[in-house]
């Protein structure tokens, strides 16, 4: 046995098991749509990367190798991956029709928004180049730990930190920007 | 293993002020740290200012409909992998059974065959065991 706290999930439902994969579901389904969504900015292509990446772990289970890769950390990477293909064909996108309007904000009319922070909180996501975006989210708001971040990202503890750092500073500056009242540089 | 104030001030600008973020195994020496120096509940309590605000915003929450065409992709139990075991040895060892014995016998026998067929092939799954 390993130490992923997933391992026998994983395992059972390789075999079929409908309650494993209702539990694994209930466990990573709103945790991917979380990651995408930081990402993306758009709540329906968040869950779009979410469902595909469930589908992907569906096709893997059966042949799921033990101590190989987390499954969480595995199903990040997938999901990653499937965030910045959108944002790279997004870039394609605007740069064949809007040349001076990029805005990976979220929508105005996204309804489960209903408070100014957590539109501000997005913006300000949006805002960071992506890596750095990518580096907050894994360790802030997924709490990945610095290993496990480190290794998704294929950099270093010490490169990853130095975006974590960046990001940081860049989210800082960009919510004193909407909020001063709230919060200091 | 110590945390010096200038490690530590890099740790606060990557991970945040959340001690559970920091990095595992310079996790106790820098709550050491904290707890004995002044300098290090300052940086503290600016880091905290960002991360409060942070967890602030609400997390998306996913359809429920979302949730439903997942599972229905979901991997099947093998029905292949269900004749090979006890119930289909069981259907072969009565069909062998059935060839050997004298037609009054086989008749019935027969019967008890398909009797354990029908157990190893009414396993398949329910739509509905999937969604409760």
């Amino acid at each position: 046995m390993t130490n992923d706290p997933d391992e026998d999930l994983v395992l059972r439902v390789g075999r079929g098991d409908a309650a494993a994969a209702r539990a694994l579901v209930a466990g990573k389904l709103p945790r991917m749509v979380r990651l995408a969504y930081r990402m993306l900015g758009d709540l329906q292509a968040a869950e779009d990367v979410a469902q595909e990446a469930m589908l992907r772990a569906w096709k893997q289970a059966p042949a799921w190798q033990p101590g190989a890769a987390r499954f969480d950390t595995w199903l990040h990477r997938v999901a990653i991956n499937l965030c910045y293909d959108r944002l790279r064909r997004r870039r394609e996108v605007l740069s064949d029709t809007l040349p001076e309007q990029v805005d990976d904000g979220p929508s105005p009319d996204q309804g489960w928004i209903d408070r100014d922070q957590s539109r501000q909180v997005q913006a300000a996501l949006a805002a960071l180049p992506e890596r750095q975006r990518e580096a907050v989210v894994l360790c802030h708001f997924q709490e990945l730990s610095q290993t496990e971040a480190a290794e998704l990202m294929s950099v270093s503890v010490e490169a990853l930190e130095s975006l974590l750092a960046r990001g940081r500073r860049g989210l800082r500056t960009a919510l004193s920007d909407l909020a001063p009242e709230r919060i200091g540089r | 293993m110590t945390v010096g104030l200038e490690r530590f001030e890099q740790i606060i600008e990557a991970y945040g002020a959340n001690p559970r973020h920091w990095p595992e195994q310079e996790r106790a020496a820098a709550e050491h740290l904290v707890a004995h120096s002044e300098a290090a509940r300052a940086m503290l309590a600016s880091a905290a200012e960002l991360d409060a605000w942070l967890d602030a915003a609400l997390d998306p929450v996913p359809s429920d409909l979302l949730a439903h065409r997942v599972l229905k992709a979901a991997p099947r139990p093998n029905r292949t992998f269900g004749w090979a075991s006890g119930a289909g040895w069981a259907v072969a060892a009565a069909a062998g059974l059935v060839l050997g014995l004298s037609w009054g016998q086989q008749v019935q026998l027969t019967n008890q065959a398909y009797d354990a067929l029908d157990q190893a092939t009414t396993w398949s799954v329910d739509e509905a065991e999937y969604f409760g």
